[in-house]
């Protein structure tokens, strides 16, 4: 199986990127995309999910920060995390583009020049950990820095194309947020931002390889060695039970450690037995329809168990008697 | 045409450019493909969509990416806007009472 790491995947991409280009790119080097294209390029979704975890991060770290200097943190977190994005889609313009879960992004359509897609995110980059130094703090700001820059530069740019491991290893780009919201509301790096690290850390390979599960034929045509592209389904079948079983009592330990209160307890606890369940489905059912309805439940029920956890440390930071539940 | 002076006529060499035109001429012929990828005539580019008047530099933008151009133009006067609140306000979090609190 690890042949199909070295396979020569440059002409299917090829193709596809004459083809989004061709089909698409304008004389002047502009293609005039609308404001709903640049909001596209920042990744909404994924902001969504940067902005709620950087929020539980502000909420949990110690000492009192004012609500503006919060907001303007949040706001620049989310502007880096958007920002990557459009970096992101720049440079994978053309996995992108023969991808059915990507092609209609706006650099692949065509809609925005890749050009544009840089500046737009270069700008918005250095903006955001501009104005993060100037207007919070430093360690924040170097933080975010840090974190823009291993996502587009180490994953998108390095490990993405080259190792199975990429989501591995670059999950830790989605799991700085919320140790950058810390940053920015207490001024430091307390051991419970380490351990929302390492939940979202240990949360990613399984969230990332269950959707590869059923999607692993997208990942084979544009050429990204994911697991079970290179590995196999089986191998990533294992790989995402053996991550689920380390994630689940990870995400309690704030439990154990006297860090959230009994309601994250129950939560974390019933939620995390819902994950090893269905990893264990995963696991199991290997052929066909089965199979991929599990993959499918596996992907769907990792997003709810992420938010879970992180909004009832949110509401146990906010609501006075939270802890005591 | 506005540019008369540079030569843009029915007979002229060189023809203004449909801004968002497809590229594939253009992309062969290089820098000169510039002026060669679309012409408009009559209000209307040889690609059938309808352009304004207007021409800038030779390029002339559909009615659609004027509409576009607007937006974006909007959206970043909306932004500029919203930093310079955002400085004030956090301007003024920052300094606090001690704004007050100063030698004259």
């Amino acid at each position: 199986m690890t042949d199909l790491a070295s396979r020569d995947y440059d002409m299917p991409r090829q193709e596809a990127l004459n083809a989004a280009l061709n089909g698409a790119r304008a004389v002047d080097g502009l293609h005039h995309g609308s404001v709903a294209d640049y909001i596209a390029l920042l990744k909404p979704r994924v902001m969504s999910l940067v902005i709620f975890t950087a929020l539980v991060g502000i909420v949990r770290a110690p000492g009192a920060v004012h609500p503006v200097i919060a907001f303007t943190a949040l706001l620049c977190i989310a502007i880096g995390a958007g920002a990557s994005g459009a970096l992101n889609m720049w440079w994978d313009a053309d996995i992108d583009a023969v991808m059915s879960r990507t092609r209609r992004r706006p650099v692949p359509a065509g809609r925005i020049a890749p050009g544009e897609a840089l500046a737009f995110g270069m700008t918005l980059s250095i903006g955001a950990v501009l104005v993060l130094g100037l207007l919070v703090n430093e360690l924040s700001a170097a933080l975010l820095a840090f974190t823009i820059f291993f996502y587009v530069v180490i994953y998108t740019m390095w490990l993405k194309r080259w190792t199975p491991q990429n989501i591995v290893i670059g999950g830790a780009a989605g799991a700085f947020p919320p140790m950058v919201g810390w940053a920015a509301a207490s001024g430091g790096i307390g051991l419970e931002s380490v351990l929302l690290f390492l939940i979202i850390f240990f949360w990613t390979p399984p969230h990332f390889w269950a959707l590869a599960l059923y999607k692993s034929g997208d990942y084979e045509r544009a050429g990204v060695p994911m697991l079970p592209v290179v590995a196999g389904p089986s191998e990533t079948r294992r790989q995402i039970l053996l991550y689920t079983l380390v994630l689940v009592p990870l995400a309690m330990s704030p439990f154990f450690l006297g860090m959230a209160g009994v309601a994250y307890g129950i939560v974390s606890g019933i939620a995390g037995a819902g994950m090893v369940l269905l990893a264990a489905r995963v696991y199991r059912r290997r052929e066909g329809a089965p199979a991929e309805k599990a993959a499918r439940q596996l992907f769907g029920f990792s997003i709810i168990y992420l938010f879970l956890l992180f909004a009832v440390l949110l509401v146990e930071a906010v609501v006075p008697f939270g802890s005591g539940l | 045409m506005a540019r008369k002076s540079k030569g843009y006529g029915p007979r002229s060499k060189s023809r203004p450019v449909e801004r968002g035109a497809t590229a594939t001429g253009a992309a062969a012929a290089g820098g000169a493909g510039r002026k060669m990828a679309s012409r408009t005539i009559a209000g209307r580019s040889t690609t059938g969509r309808e352009v304004s008047g207007s021409a800038i530099d030779g390029v002339v933008l559909t009615r659609e990416q004027q509409r576009r151009q607007r937006q974006r133009s909007i959206a970043i006067a909306l932004v500029l806007a919203a930093l310079c609140v955002l400085f004030y306000v956090v301007t003024v979090v920052k300094l606090g009472p001690a704004v007050l609190v100063r030698p004259l």
